[in-house]
C-alpha cells in the first residue's frame, strides 16, 4: 500500500515532467494502478437513518400499477409487478426498509407525493423544467431515457401524428400534454390510465394514443391486440426520466442517488429493466447523457 | 415475465376481438350478416375462471370497507341527529351548514380531500382508513337525516316522562328513545347502507383496491370488460341481497315489537 | 408562486369542465325524468307483464354501483359492437341508473294519492291517461318535488363519475390541473365550491318550486 502510493506519487511527478500529450494517458493508467478496479460504493449506512419516512421502517411508494412493463398488476395473481416495482423494492431492501406500494392513478401520484402520502413515486417521471424546479418534490438521478410516441391500429392507416383526427392519452401525463400542444385542434380524450386508453384505441374511441416509448414497445410485444397495433413516430419529445422523492426527505434523495449509481455501475439497473423488456436501450442510452 | 405468457394462455388465438366493420370473421355474406346481427365478439365467461381470485380479493375489501363505514357512520349519524336538535342555536346552525356542504359536494371530492389532506395536517394513515374516514364523514350526515326523522317520530313527552322517572339522559336515549325510532328509521337506514356499499366503488380513486378497481384492473389487461363487469355487478347484487334480507328481518322484528309498546 | 398564478393557466380548462358538468347534469336529469315517470307507472301497473320488466330493471340498476354501469357503457358495449363517445356513454350510463332511482321517488308520490281517486275517475268515465294527467299527477307533484330535487342534486354530483370514463368534466379538469401543478388542494377545493354552488342553485329552485306548488292542495280543498 505505502509502496503503491509512493510509486503513484513518484509516477505522478514523473508524469508532470513529460510532454502534455502523453501525460493524460499516463495519468489515467497510473491513477487506475494506484486505486485498482473501482468498486461501487459500499461504505454507506445500513440501515440508512432516514428521518422523515411517511411510515417508519417502511418505504411507501406511490405507483399506478398501470404502466407495463414498469408497473402493472398480474391479472392472475393480482400482485403488483414490473421493472420499477423491482427497482423500488431493491432500493427499499438496500436501505433496510420494507417496500410498501400504494396504487393510485397517475393524476393522484404527484399531488399525493406533494401532500406527503408517499416517500417515493414515479415509475420514471420525465424530467421537465417545471418538475425540476418544483418545491413539491425532488427528482433523483436519471434512471432511463424515454420518448413520446404514438400507437394506432394498423387498420386505421395512420402513419404519423399529423394524420390522426383524434388522440387519447393519460390525464395529466407529459406525453399526452406534449402531444396535445404539438397537435392543436385535434380532438383529445383524456383517460384515467394507460390501459383504459389502450382499450379506447381498440374500441375505436380514439385513433391514436400518445404514450412513452417503453409502454408502447411493451404493448407491441404483449398486448392482447399486439398484431393490430402500429408504432407511430418519430418521437415528439425525448426525456430523461427519474424517480421522485418526497420534498421533506432530502436524506432519501441522497441515499437513492447513491444506490442508483451503484445499480448503474454493477449492471443491476440494466438487469432489472431487461427482465421485463426485450430491449435495455432506455438504460444504455444513459451513457449518452452523462449517467 | 408473467403477463405475456398469461395473456397468450388466455387468448391463445381463440378469440376475435371487438369487431370493426369490414372485417368479417369468415367470408361470405351470410356469415357477415350473421356476425352483424349477433354480438360481434363471442361472449365467453370462461375468462372468469382466470380472474376470479382478483375479483374475490376486491370483494373482500369492498365488504371490509362497507362494514367499517357502517360501524362508524351509524353512531356518528345518531350524533349528528342529536346535535341537529340541540338547544344551542349555534350548534344547530353549524350542523345544518356542515350537512349542506357534505351533501352538496361530490363524494369523490371528499375522498380526494381526505386522501391528500390527512398527511398534510400530520396524520399518516394508509388509504383504507382515510377512505373510511371520508365516507364516514359524509354518510354521517345522510344517516343524521334518517335518524332525525326517526327521532321526530318519537313524541318529545317521552324525554320529559323519563326525566320525571329519574332516568339519566343516556339511559333514556339508548333504552327508550332509540329502540322506538327503529321502525321509522330502518328502511331508509338500510337503503342508505346499500348506498354505502355502492359508494365504496369510488374508493378506487384513492388507492383502495376494492371490487370495482379490481374488475377494472383485470378487464383492461384482458380486454373482456363485458364478462368481468357482469361478474362484478353480480357480486355487488349478492352483497346487496344480504342488506335486503337484513331489512326484511328487521322489519319483521319491529312489527313484532310494536304491540308490546 | 401565488394562488392566482397557479390557477390562471387552468381557468379555461376548468371553465370548459364546468360547462361540461352543467351539460351532463342537465342532460341526465332531463332524460331521466320521463323515463322515471314511465318506470313508476309501469311498476304500479295492473298488468303483470308490464310490471315485471320495470321491477326487474329498477331492482338491478339500484343494486349495482353507478361506476360499474358507466364502465359497462363505455368499455363493455363496444365489445357488443356499440361504440359510444365518452360523453354519450357517460350520459347513457347515468340515465340508466338515475332513472331507476328517480322512478322510486316518483312512485312514492304517486302511491300517496288514494287509489280510490282512480276508481272514482274511472266511474266518471275518464280515460286512464286523462285521469293521470289531470287528476293524479297534479296532486302528486307537490309530494314528488322534494325527493325529486334531492335526487336531481345527487345526480348532478354523480356526474363527477364521468371523469372516470374519459369525459373532461369539472372533476376531470380539476384532477388534471392538480396532476400537472402537483397541487393537491387548490383545484379540488375550487371544484368542490363550484359543485356546492350548483347544488345551492338547485336547492333555491326547489324552494321556489315548492312555494309555487303549495296553493294547489288548498284549491283542491275548495272544490
Amino acid at each position: 500500500m505505502t509502496f503503491r502510493s509512493l510509486a503513484a506519487a513518484l509516477s505522478f511527478t514523473v508524469a508532470l515532467a513529460i510532454p502534455v500529450t502523453g501525460a493524460l494517458a499516463q495519468d489515467a493508467t497510473t491513477f487506475a494502478e494506484a486505486i485498482g478496479a473501482p468498486k461501487p460504493i459500499e461504505s454507506y449506512p445500513k440501515p440508512w437513518p432516514l428521518a422523515n419516512l411517511v411510515t417508519p421502517g417502511k418505504l411507501t411508494i406511490g405507483t399506478t400499477g398501470a404502466s407495463p412493463p414498469r408497473t402493472f398488476v398480474d391479472p392472475v395473481s393480482g400482485k403488483l409487478t414490473g421493472s420499477y416495482v423491482d427497482l423500488f423494492t431493491k432500493i427499499a431492501t438496500d436501505l433496510g426498509l420494507e417496500a410498501e406500494f400504494v396504487k393510485i392513478e397517475w393524476p393522484g401520484i404527484l399531488p399525493g407525493l406533494a401532500a406527503g402520502r408517499f416517500d417515493m413515486a414515479c415509475d420514471g417521471a420525465s424530467m421537465t423544467t417545471a418538475r425540476l424546479a418544483s418545491k413539491d418534490f425532488l427528482m433523483t438521478a436519471p434512471t432511463g431515457v424515454n420518448a413520446t410516441v404514438g400507437l394506432a391500429l394498423k387498420s386505421s392507416g395512420i402513419k404519423d401524428f399529423k394524420s390522426a383526427k383524434s388522440i387519447g392519452g393519460v390525464r395529466g401525463e407529459v406525453y399526452f400534454e406534449g402531444a396535445k400542444k404539438a397537435l392543436p385542434g385535434v380532438a383529445a380524450t383524456e383517460f384515467p390510465g394507460l390501459p383504459e386508453s389502450m382499450m379506447g384505441l381498440q374500441n375505436g374511441q380514439v385513433e391514436l394514443i400518445a404514450m412513452n416509448l417503453s409502454n408502447a414497445l411493451n404493448a407491441l410485444q404483449s398486448a392482447p391486440n399486439k398484431e393490430e397495433l402500429v408504432l407511430i413516430g418519430p418521437a415528439l419529445e425525448v426525456f430523461a426520466q427519474a424517480l421522485c422523492v418526497n420534498a421533506k426527505e432530502p436524506d432519501l434523495l441522497v441515499a437513492t442517488n447513491l444506490l442508483l449509481g451503484n445499480y448503474r455501475a454493477d449492471g443491476t439497473l440494466k438487469a432489472i429493466i431487461g427482465k421485463y423488456a426485450t430491449s435495455t436501450a432506455e438504460v444504455d442510452m444513459l451513457d449518452k447523457i452523462g449517467y | 415475465m408473467g403477463l405475456p405468457k398469461i395473456l397468450l394462455w388466455i387468448f391463445g388465438g381463440c378469440h376475435r376481438r371487438p369487431g370493426r366493420p369490414g372485417r368479417p370473421l369468415m367470408s361470405g355474406w351470410r356469415t357477415a350478416v350473421r356476425s352483424r346481427l349477433r354480438s360481434p365478439v363471442a361472449l365467453d365467461f370462461s375468462i372468469l375462471a382466470v380472474v376470479w381470485p382478483a375479483l374475490l380479493r376486491g370483494a373482500l375489501v369492498t365488504i371490509e370497507l362497507t362494514f367499517l363505514v357502517l360501524l362508524f357512520a351509524t353512531p356518528a349519524g345518531v350524533g349528528v341527529a342529536l346535535l341537529a336538535r340541540a338547544r344551542v342555536r349555534g350548534v344547530r346552525r353549524a350542523v345544518m351548514v356542515a350537512s349542506w356542504v357534505m351533501r352538496g359536494v361530490p363524494p369523490l371530492l371528499v375522498l380526494f380531500l381526505m386522501f391528500f389532506g390527512l398527511p398534510v395536517i400530520g396524520y399518516r394513515v394508509s388509504p383504507l382508513p382515510s377512505a373510511v374516514m371520508a365516507m364516514t364523514l359524509y354518510m354521517a350526515f345522510y344517516f343524521g337525516e334518517v335518524f332525525r326523522a326517526g327521532l321526530d317520530s318519537v313524541p318529545d313527552g317521552q324525554w320529559r316522562a323519563a326525566k320525571a322517572l329519574g332516568l339519566s339522559p343516556a339511559r333514556t336515549l339508548f333504552r327508550i328513545i332509540l329502540p322506538q325510532t327503529i321502525p321509522a328509521a330502518l328502511p331508509p337506514y338500510i337503503s342508505h347502507a346499500t348506498e354505502v356499499l355502492k359508494g365504496t366503488a369510488l374508493a378506487a380513486s384513492v388507492a383502495v383496491p376494492e371490487l370495482t378497481s379490481a374488475a377494472k384492473q383485470v378487464f383492461v389487461v384482458t380486454y373482456r370488460p363485458f364478462e368481468i363487469l357482469i361478474a362484478a355487478a353480480a357480486i355487488y347484487a349478492l352483497i346487496d341481497a344480504v342488506f335486503i334480507g337484513v331489512q326484511a328481518l328487521g322489519e319483521r322484528w319491529a312489527r313484532r315489537r310494536r304491540p308490546a309498546r | 408562486m401565488s394562488l392566482t398564478e397557479i390557477v390562471t393557466p387552468y381557468l379555461p380548462g376548468l371553465l370548459s369542465g364546468f360547462l361540461m358538468t352543467l351539460w351532463l347534469s342537465a342532460a341526465v336529469i332531463l332524460v331521466s325524468t320521463p323515463l322515471a315517470l314511465l318506470l313508476a307507472l309501469l311498476r304500479d301497473s295492473h298488468n303483470f307483464w308490464l310490471r315485471l320488466p320495470a321491477t326487474v330493471y329498477v331492482t338491478i340498476f339500484r343494486m349495482v354501483p353507478a361506476l360499474i354501469v358507466l364502465f359497462f357503457a363505455f368499455y363493455a358495449l363496444p365489445q357488443l359492437g356499440l361504440r359510444l363517445k365518452p360523453v354519450t356513454a357517460a350520459i347513457l350510463g347515468m340515465v340508466a341508473v338515475g332513472a331507476a332511482y328517480m322512478s322510486e321517488d316518483i312512485r312514492g308520490g304517486l302511491q300517496a294519492i288514494d287509489r280510490g281517486q282512480w276508481k272514482a275517475a274511472r266511474a266518471l268515465g275518464l280515460s286512464h291517461a286523462h285521469t293521470l294527467r289531470r287528476i293524479i299527477l297534479p296532486q302528486a307533484l307537490p309530494l314528488v318535488v322534494p325527493p325529486y330535487m334531492t335526487r336531481a342534486i345527487i345526480m348532478m354530483k354523480g356526474t363527477s363519475l364521468a371523469s372516470m370514463v374519459a369525459v373532461g368534466d369539472l372533476t376531470a379538469e380539476a384532477v388534471r390541473a392538480s396532476s400537472i401543478t402537483y397541487q393537491p388542494f387548490i383545484f379540488i377545493i375550487l371544484a368542490g365550491a363550484v359543485y356546492l354552488a350548483i347544488s345551492a342553485a338547485l336547492v333555491i329552485f326547489q324552494h321556489w318550486a315548492e312555494a309555487r306548488l303549495k296553493p294547489a292542495p288548498m284549491a283542491r280543498r275548495r272544490v
